[in-house]
């Protein structure tokens, strides 16, 4: 192309086109533009000619490419290669006035290179084309078709592997496409479906409805529904299908389906049921076992609920108890309740106290706290088996009731249609069941424990109610004032106060004030003392008189439940009056004097006045009643060893509040000057403070009883008659006095006089062997100390009057008192000596006897032995160690050696027999 | 080399001619032994010889003058000696009595009746104690 005519073709081009001039110092200048150009980017021809190329033209990205933006290139290109080069594609937008605006715009570029005469690159016209549009609708076509790509995939997988069943029937129910999930579900190879319909998939239950639904969506309902389906395999499934026709050209062709898998979430609805329905059971088991008492009734109906709820036919507890003599388990049936299906045991006598032992299988599991399981057909033979077959059992479920570690019971289950296994849940569900019952029967338990307490309290309140109403102490709790706060009913009987009209009342309002200071004085101590004995005082009763009382009054202000004095007191009116009417009975003892012979005496003790009564026919100890009636008769009568003691011991009874009586015995001077033997009887009379007043009391002669004591001592002598009749020397021993009776054998047999003879410890024990003095004192010591011994037996050795030792075997009966007090010891004790000397003689003659038998073994074996071994060497004709010369010597030597020794024992034996 | 095991065998016995004979026997089955004629005197050698690693194997015989077979035992319990002493009882006594009483001496491990015989000397060497002692015996033989 020329050069010249460019400007015109350039004019006349419809296209948009820049006239760009190479700059000799590098890139491209705009020369010239033409109208389309200005037209299409919206500028005017100054805003780019003259301008450089880079400037006005800047790619039409965000990126800053500069010189490397693909229309750079392009130019670069033509000016290397002067071809022209087009860009299919790319973008820029002219940077008008400063305003940089950078938009979607996009570009056909072409640069085509004018060349001039010389064939040197001239301009280059740069024409573009807006081909936005074209672009972009590539691009969305692109993207589409990733797209659909991207959704064709995920379909196929959805339907691939879709959990769920997808499908596709013709209008004959037959299977037209399937997917892997709905193979699954039918539990048959996919291949398999696509030949068969659905129907031999329907549970018979559910097949006409399914068949129905499938009518209704052939007809072009969409619908959903869920029923019964049975695999190929036979597992049974629910379903919840969807079902929606498939129009195709305006005619129903296809019937298309899902089918989802519901049975795993309807099992769980029904656990969920059947578990909430087990807690329904579970809180009205509760509820009824802690509203009501655990009886029978209660249990049956509940026991009903249970049965019921698990599908039990029988359902029953039985209670364990332990055989008081054996300790065995027993069982018993104690509630029942049965299904239609199954027949009553509760009234089976075998039920009943039967031992645990005779049902082996269930031991174990029970008696350790474990549920017992069977089912008829694995058990075998035995009492089980019999009690399975007896009661149409067909499965057994016992839980064991536990109460402090022992077996208390346990609750049963029987099927008796089918060979139920029990699953882990209905086990623990029940066992819950049977805790509740645990807990049931603890609770009776502790109720009765609670009750029995109570009624234990109940009781002894009673008997220390009936004890304060009834009994005669009157009970009253005061302040330490004295104010009463409690008063014992009894008052109301006894002193006619009702309890109200005591209480809050000071004790001052009744008592009287002559002994009011005194018993005040004495109450006071309490400060001091826990307990004090109020002497007699008088209170006033509700008719104003007052009545005598003893009281004793305890401090029990420590104490929490008492917080006060407690004053037991007794009504002793009576006992004071009887002891004031004794003052007039003194009349009587005249006329009862006469009646015997004592001396009766009332002395009152504050005037020191006696009165004697003597009415005997003959005269009392040979006095006449005028110096009977001497104020000091008495005490100048009785013997004066006597005196001091019988007056110390009366003083003594007097000053004791509590006696009342005094007996003793003393001798007494009779007028001629002997003295009798008597019994003193007295009555102490006291006022209300203790104090003896009058002794009143009878003196008699018992000098005759004393006499009779003789009798006793010819017994005695009796004794010591057979004593001497008997070869031992028989001894008498008083233990409390260590006097000593012997008979006459002592001397016989020991040569000491009878007489010497007194005491143990100063006479025999120094005539016993020094040796043995000991040992005899300490058994002696030890058996008389030991209550139950009876028995004394000892050998030891005696040394007797001559100086000769013998031994001696004693021998005593120990005699003891109430307390068993050893009194008196009887015994024997037989001389030995002879008998010690036999023994001595014959261990003597085993010593001699022995020394033969030790020649025996040693002497005579010695040179027996040496011969043997000197035989040997012969026989074995071994003359190294000596000749055979030699050996034959030896031998003769030791055949010589044994001679003497059997020599020398004859000997000995022969003296023995001697000496025999 | 220092003999860390010595074993002796002594035999007590005041019968000499026993003794000879005795002698004869061990020196032909075990090991030759040293004659000693009453207890005393084999209580000085082993006093002599009393340390560490020394075995003794004594035939004691119980009826002999001076010191007799229990006091000779007596006498070893009072002193306890630091060499291993080992007691076969060799006596012509046929008295239970002494067996028993040689139960209360813990060196004694064996008892035998005169005159021994090699039948004796086959069981003396099976006893637990000496087994270790006479094979070692026996080892050192052949090493040398």
């Amino acid at each position: 192309m020329n050069i010249s005519n460019w400007n015109e073709i350039f004019k006349a081009l419809p296209v948009a086109c820049l006239v760009l001039k190479p700059n000799p110092k590098g890139g491209l200048f705009v020369i010239d533009v033409n109208e389309p150009y200005l037209v299409l980017t919206g500028t005017i021809t100054e805003d780019l000619v003259g301008k450089d190329a880079k400037e006005i033209i800047p790619y039409n990205t965000k990126e800053n490419l500069e010189d490397n933006s693909p229309i750079q290139q392009s130019f670069q290109l033509v000016l290397d290669t002067a071809k022209p080069h087009a860009l299919t594609s790319g973008g820029y937008d002219i940077s008008i006035r400063g305003i940089e605006t950078c938009g979607d715009r996009q570009w056909e570029i072409k640069n085509i290179p004018l060349l001039n005469e010389k064939g040197e690159l001239e301009v280059i016209l740069h024409t573009i084309k807006d081909n936005t549009l074209e672009f972009s609708f590539e691009k969305r076509e692109k993207e589409l078709k990733m797209e659909i790509a991207v959704n064709r995939q995920q379909y196929r997988n959805f339907i691939r592997s879709n959990p769920d069943g997808l499908f596709r029937l013709d209008l004959q129910g037959n299977f037209l496409h399937a997917n892997e999930g709905l193979a699954k579900m039918a539990d048959i190879p996919l291949e398999q479906i696509l030949k068969m319909d659905f129907l031999p998939f329907c549970a018979p239950n559910d097949k006409e409805y399914i068949f129905s639904q499938f009518v209704q969506a052939s007809k072009g309902h969409t619908l959903s529904f869920e029923a019964d389906f049975i695999s190929a395999k036979g597992n049974l499934l629910i379903l919840k299908i969807l079902l929606m026709p498939m129009v195709i050209d305006g005619k129903i062709a296809e019937v298309h389906g899902i089918a989802k898998d519901i049975s795993g979430i309807r099992e769980s609805e029904k656990v969920i049921i059947e578990k909430s329905r087990f807690l329904e059971v579970n809180a009205a088991f509760i509820s009824s076992l802690m509203e009501n008492e655990l009886n029978e009734d209660a249990l049956h109906k509940t026991f009903e609920i249970i049965g019921r709820t698990v599908e039990a036919d029988r359902m029953y507890y039985f209670g364990a108890d332990r055989d008081p003599e054996s300790n065995e388990i027993l069982i018993s049936q104690k509630v029942e309740w049965c299904s239609e299906k199954a027949t009553a045991q509760l009234n089976n006598p075998e039920m009943q106290n039967m031992p645990i032992k005779k049902i082996e299988e269930i031991i174990s599991p029970l008696t350790k706290n474990q549920p017992f399981n069977a089912t008829l057909s694995k058990l075998s033979d035995g009492m089980m088996k019999e009690i399975f077959t007896d009661q149409d059992i067909k499965s057994m479920l016992l839980l064991p009731i536990f109460m402090e570690d022992d077996l208390y019971g346990f609750i049963g289950f029987d099927d008796c249609t089918r060979e139920r296994e029990w699953n882990q849940d209905e086990i623990t569900f029940l066992r819950s069941l049977t805790n509740n019952l645990t807990n049931a029967f603890e609770k009776r338990e502790a109720l009765l424990k609670v009750k029995k307490r109570e009624e234990d309290l109940k009781r002894s309140e009673q008997k220390f109610r009936s004890l304060v109403q009834e009994g005669s102490d009157l009970i009253t709790i005061l302040d330490p004032k004295g104010n009463h706060f409690f008063v014992s009913e009894n008052h109301k009987n006894i002193l006619g106060i009702a309890p109200a009209e005591l209480t809050g009342k000071n004790a001052s309002e009744f008592i009287h004030p002559e002994d009011w200071e005194r018993v005040r004085g004495q109450f006071l101590e309490l400060h001091e003392v826990k307990q004090v004995k109020i002497s007699p005082f008088r209170f006033r009763n509700k008719q104003g008189e007052y009545r005598w009382l003893q009281t004793t009054a305890t401090n029990m202000m420590q104490d929490s439940s008492v917080q006060g004095i407690v004053s037991n007191s007794r009504d002793i009116t009576t006992i004071i009056e009887q002891a004031r009417e004794i003052e007039n009975i003194n009349e009587r003892y005249q006329l009862a004097a006469t009646a015997t012979e004592d001396l009766l005496y009332d002395w009152d003790l504050q005037t020191r006045e006696v009165n004697r009564f003597h009415r005997g026919l003959k005269k009392l100890f040979g006095y006449t009643s005028e110096e009977v009636n001497q104020r000091d008769f008495w005490k100048t009568k009785v013997h004066p060893e006597d005196f001091p003691n019988e007056k110390k011991k009366l003083s003594v009874v007097l000053n004791d509040p509590s006696q009342s009586f005094i007996k003793t015995e003393y001798r007494f001077r009779r007028a001629d000057g002997s003295y009798a033997k008597v019994s003193d009887k007295g009555y102490i009379l006291r006022d209300h403070s203790g104090k003896a007043i009058r002794l009143i009391g009878a003196t008699s002669d018992i000098s005759d009883i004393t006499a009779k004591k003789e009798a006793l001592k010819i017994a005695n002598q009796r004794f010591q008659m057979a004593m001497k009749a008997t070869n031992e020397m028989i001894w008498d021993w008083e233990i409390a006095t260590d006097s000593v009776t012997r008979n006459k054998g002592y001397k016989e047999i020991f040569g000491y006089d009878t007489n010497q003879a007194t005491s143990v410890h100063s006479f025999w024990l120094t005539k016993v062997f020094p040796k043995d003095q000991h040992r005899i004192r300490t058994s002696l010591k030890e058996i008389l100390s030991d209550p139950t011994q009876e028995k004394w037996e000892l050998e030891y050795r005696l040394i007797k009057a001559n100086g000769e030792l013998a031994f001696v075997h004693d021998r005593g009966y120990i005699l003891r008192d109430e307390n068993g007090t050893a009194t008196r010891m009887v015994g024997a004790v037989l001389d030995v000596t002879k008998f010690r000397t036999l023994i001595g003689k014959i261990k003597k003659q085993n010593s001699v006897l022995k020394d033969i038998a030790w020649e025996q073994s040693h002497s005579v074996r010695a040179p027996l032995a040496r011969i043997k071994g000197l035989l040997n060497l012969l026989e074995n004709d071994d003359h190294e160690a000596m000749s055979r010369e030699q050996v034959l010597y030896h031998i003769r030597e030791s055949a010589e050696e044994l001679d003497g020794i059997i020599r020398s024992i004859v000997g000995k034996t022969e003296e023995m027999e001697a000496h025999a | 080399m220092p003999n860390q095991n010595d074993f002796e065998i002594l035999v007590v016995d005041d019968d000499k001619v026993v003794s000879l004979m005795h002698k004869h026997l061990l020196s032909n089955h075990l090991q030759p032994p040293i004659p000693f004629f009453n207890g005393k005197k084999a209580l000085d050698y082993l006093y002599a010889k009393n340390k560490p690693g020394n075995n003794f194997l004594l035939l004691l015989d119980i009826n002999m003058p001076v010191l007799n077979g229990w006091d000779f035992l007596k006498e070893l319990r009072k002193n306890s000696l630091a060499c291993s002493i080992y007691v076969v009882l060799v006596t012509s006594s046929i008295c239970t009595v002494d067996k028993r009483m040689a139960q209360e001496f813990e060196q004694v491990i064996g008892f035998c009746h005169k005159p021994l015989k090699v039948s004796h000397l086959e069981k003396i060497k099976e006893l637990p104690q000496l087994r270790s002692l006479i094979l070692s015996k026996e080892s050192d033989v052949f090493q040398s």
